[in-house]
């Protein structure tokens, strides 16, 4: 049914139709768990008349009519926004979807056979793991002739070991992703098994301010004040203290970050984004300084600038995939460079409170003690404190030669100086 | 009986219409859950009011069990019920046929019952203007103040309607509430950034969000103080929580702890939380509840059709309790064991996992004034800022805290957050307040798993801790 002929006069609207299926096959504490499929569908309706912008969502199939309704009630009420919907243009093809799948009887031996050899590290070990693929559909289209969609397949595998002494209990986890099925169990387990090898041991910590490295699933938290200050949202609504600092150097010379939803085969990669602005990669760091912002079409419209093609549909733009630039050191060096420090693979808490404060601080979940350039075992009880601001532009040391994937980044280890860990 | 006009139809009849549909499932026990949402979004940001957003949200799941296997399936539309209801039995066959257990689920009573409760002031009840105005004001409150440029203001209600059925018979439709709101001021002066707020939730109404103007304005005037405020200095210290920061601690610090059906999964951590070992001094009473409907996480049924209850969990400092659903309970089978209904889903995409409601600390008998009175050098964290655990070791942030030097509230400080681990934390407890407050408000909640944020809340005193690990800046 098309839209068109129930609008309002003069009224422009976008619709989006997403389609997620899911599979989940789980083993839970050595034991098989569960197979979970979930179908979800979403149509989302901006609808814009008279200069006011409103949105409905509904989940039920073959909806339009009922959220134009919903959407034209609430248009009194909508926000003063005007937002320029997109009209027909060309797409890029990308590669998203894998026709390749396995079998119930597939997942569940592949998953049989990751725990049985975690299990082998360690018999006191309980291990999780699990697989999930995910199948997306998205058909965008705008009363401008904007009408396209695509498809894209993810697959997930994870593992979790949970080791208990006594009362003492540590997590280590590990997971890979794939556009296909062929998931890389052998980096979980090598990773997992290193891991476990320095943690069963826990250290004591003096507290003070040390050289410290942060894994590449922690870079996103020690650079989250960053992300924040070049999110077009925050500099439309004055909340970025770098809104007219752009082009400044505020960090370190070696620190570059760029955003890049446009790559081939990569499972953060969409051919537009929620608006239907075609994705693309953005440098928003060059050099130590913010060059650039990820806006969509609102707050490039407030800011008198394109959108970057990273609308999210939600109030804010959102990063697609985060690459920060390695190092010179490979992590074997950045470690033999710490008299006294420690590696934090995993916090809790760190994404609370206030980025545009430039303070990060978390209980460190998983660290491990670098002594005279060796780990000698795990830290716990611990917190650690930054500035992400003072400490990326004045105690910034390195980073490792090589970057890898954590969940939607792709980051190298990053050691810096004179992080504050308090401990009793 | 193939179709059904949901909303038009009685009880009895969409009861006998789901009651029939589940005479399919030849497994050894199944449920279907239904849930019909509204939902509405109003978001001011600056200036300018950003966003209203209306969500209609509808769809079902069915969970089977068989042979100690789950299957589990969901869908949008209601004609997807029957082939999603026999796609949830195969699944839980392949699983059972790996678990190859006899199937087993706490015992609980049949319930046919139309739950509705009371309400203070039903969100539909109010009109979209009132709402728009209302948040409006509060946005210009407090712009109206220096040195604040930018402010947030959040509201959300969701009402929903709920169908749960079962394969025992019970059959329970439910109507439940959530309403939350949070206003924040981002203050700035220089290179100097903070953002306190003011956030309300309740589970029965949004009366909670008529008359914030003092609250607010409290908090526009702490915000000009909070600018010159050093940021927290990293040490041990320690620390009096108030209410809302007390009920942030007990959530984090002991309350996911509590969730049996993570502890039926680790045998090494289920023996180190051994009920009755000693976790506390006598003076600390821990315990769960659904019945705090005035704050986000009250419950009538859980998401098992189990009525939701009191769990006691610490008494006199001794663990007594856990929080169940009806496959832990079975599983641990552990002696004085009581369903509570504590299995809750973020939604009808999610299976029911154990989950908090109402977490809260029993009152305790001392003052303010005596818990502030011979601390030498300690700290005042007041607010909820959010939190995390991995059960042993925990996180948890305030909005804002008073230094306190020799007995008495000092200086202001900011970007407080605060560590714990569960086993010498709760130990450190040493006064508990003789007051309550509530806990639980703004847009956030609870998260597991990848269920979040789910409504949680609570009542709490004022505690005082000893030994607390908090970050900061260099001495």
């Amino acid at each position: 049914m098309s839209l068109r002929e129930h609008l309002p006069w003069g009224a422009s609207y976008e619709l989006s139709r997403v389609r997620n299926q899911s599979k989940t096959t789980a083993f839970r504490g050595n034991s098989f768990e569960s197979i979970e499929s979930a179908d979800r569908l979403n149509e989302t309706l901006r609808l814009q008349h008279q200069g006011k912008l409103s949105i409905a969502v509904s989940s039920k199939p073959h909806s339009s009519l009922a959220l134009l309704q919903q959407a034209i009630a609430a248009l009194p009420y909508g926000s003063a926004h005007t937002i320029p919907f997109v009209g027909d243009s060309p797409i890029k093809e990308l590669h998203l979807e894998d026709p390749d799948d396995l079998t119930s009887q597939q997942v569940i031996e592949q998953l049989s056979a990751l725990v049985a050899d975690l299990r082998a590290l360690d018999s006191r070990l309980s291990v999780s793991a699990g697989i999930q693929s995910t199948k997306t559909e998205l058909t965008l289209e705008t009363s401008l002739g904007f009408n396209h969609s695509y498809r894209k397949t993810v697959w997930g595998g994870y593992a979790g070991l949970e080791l208990v002494q006594g009362d003492d209990k540590v997590d280590l986890s590990h997971a890979v992703l794939n556009s296909g099925p062929k998931l890389n169990f052998q980096e979980i387990k090598d990773e997992l098994a290193d891991l476990l090898n320095y943690s069963k041991e826990v250290v004591d910590f003096i507290p003070g301010s040390y050289p410290v490295i942060f894994a590449p699933g922690e870079v996103g938290s020690i650079i989250n004040p960053v992300l924040a200050c070049v999110n077009g949202m925050s500099v439309a609504r004055q909340l970025s203290p770098w809104a007219d600092k752009l082009g400044q150097e505020l960090l370190d010379p070696r620190f570059n970050l760029v955003d890049d939803g446009s790559l081939e085969r990569s499972v953060f990669s969409v051919p537009f984004d929620s608006e239907g602005t075609p994705t693309r990669r953005n440098i928003l760091v060059q050099n130590g300084s913010p060059v650039g912002l990820i806006l969509d079409r609102k707050t490039g419209a407030l800011l008198g600038k394109e959108s970057t093609g990273n609308a999210s549909g939600g109030s804010a733009p959102m990063y697609h995939h985060l690459q920060l630039a390695t190092g010179s050191k490979t992590l074997e060096e950045l470690i033999s460079s710490v008299e006294y420090g420690m590696l934090i693979y995993d916090t809790m808490g760190s994404w609370s409170g206030n980025p545009y404060a430039g303070i990060v601080s978390g209980t460190v979940a998983l660290g491990l003690k670098i002594e005279k350039g060796k780990i000698v075992g795990r830290v716990k009880d611990c917190m650690f404190t930054i500035n992400a601001f003072e400490h990326l532009r004045q105690h910034f040391i390195d980073c490792s030669q090589v970057a890898k994937p954590a969940w939607n980044h792709l980051f190298p280890h990053v050691l810096l100086d004179e992080v504050v860990i308090s401990s009793k | 009986m193939d179709k059904i006009n949901w909303r038009a139809e009685t009880f009895e009849t969409v009861k006998a219409f789901l009651l029939e549909k589940l005479n399919l499932a030849d497994v050894d026990y199944c449920e279907i859950r239904i849930e019909d949402s509204r939902d509405l979004q109003i978001m001011h940001q600056g200036q300018a009011l950003e966003q209203v957003r209306s969500n209609n949200l509808f769809g079902g799941n069915v969970r089977a069990l068989y042979h100690g296997g789950w299957g589990f399936a969901t869908f949008n539309d209601l004609d997807d019920l029957e082939a999603n209801l026999r796609l949830a039995c195969d699944q839980a066959k392949a699983a059972g046929a790996l678990v190859q257990e006899q199937s087993q689920l706490a015992e609980v009573p049949v319930v046919v019952e139309d739950v509705c409760p009371n309400w203070t002031l039903h969100p539909e009840a109010v009109s979209l203007d009132e709402k728009v105005r209302i948040l409006g004001h509060y946005q210009q409150l407090v712009l109206s103040y220096p040195n604040i440029p930018s402010c947030s203001v959040f509201f959300q209600e969701r009402c929903t309607t709920v169908w749960f059925v079962n394969s025992e018979g019970t059959a329970i439709r439910q109507e439940k509430v959530d309403t939350a709101a949070s206003v924040t001021a981002h203050g700035r002066k220089g290179d100097v950034s903070v953002s306190p707020s003011v956030a309300t939730g309740s589970s029965q109404g949004l009366d909670h969000m008529l008359n914030l103007d003092q609250q607010i304005k409290e908090m526009c005037e702490l915000t000009q103080n909070l600018l010159d405020a050093p940021p927290m200095k990293a040490g041990v210290y320690t620390v009096i929580c108030d209410p809302a920061h007390t009920g942030l601690f007990v959530h984090e610090a002991f309350g996911h702890l509590s969730e049996a059906d993570d502890l039926a999964k680790s045998p090494g951590f289920l023996k180190a939380m051994s009920l009755g070992r000693v976790l506390g001094k006598p003076i600390l009473d821990i315990y769960e509840t659904g019945e705090f409907m005035h704050v986000r996480g009250g419950l009538i049924y859980d998401d098992e059709g189990v009525a939701c209850k009191r769990a006691d969990l610490v008494k006199e400092g001794v663990l007594v309790g856990r929080l169940h659903n009806r496959w832990s309970a079975a599983k641990l089978a552990e002696e004085g064991t009581v369903l509570t209904g504590s299995a809750r889903a973020i939604n009808y995409i999610f299976p029911p996992i154990v989950r908090m409601r109402n977490t809260c600390i029993g009152i305790g008998e001392s003052s303010f004034e005596d818990m502030l009175k011979d601390v030498k050098l300690g700290v005042y964290a007041i607010g909820s800022g959010g939190g995390q655990t991995n059960g042993e070791m925990f996180n948890f942030a305030a909005h804002y805290a008073y230094m306190i030097r020799d007995g008495k509230l000092a200086e202001l400080v900011r970007d407080v957050k605060l560590m714990g681990n569960v086993f010498t934390t709760l130990e450190n407890i040493d006064m508990v307040g003789n007051d309550l407050g509530p806990f639980g408000g703004g847009a956030g909640g609870c998260g597991k798993g990848s269920q979040s944020p789910l409504p949680t809340g609570g009542v709490c005193p004022h505690i005082r801790i000893q030994n607390v690990i908090l970050g900061g800046v260099k001495e």
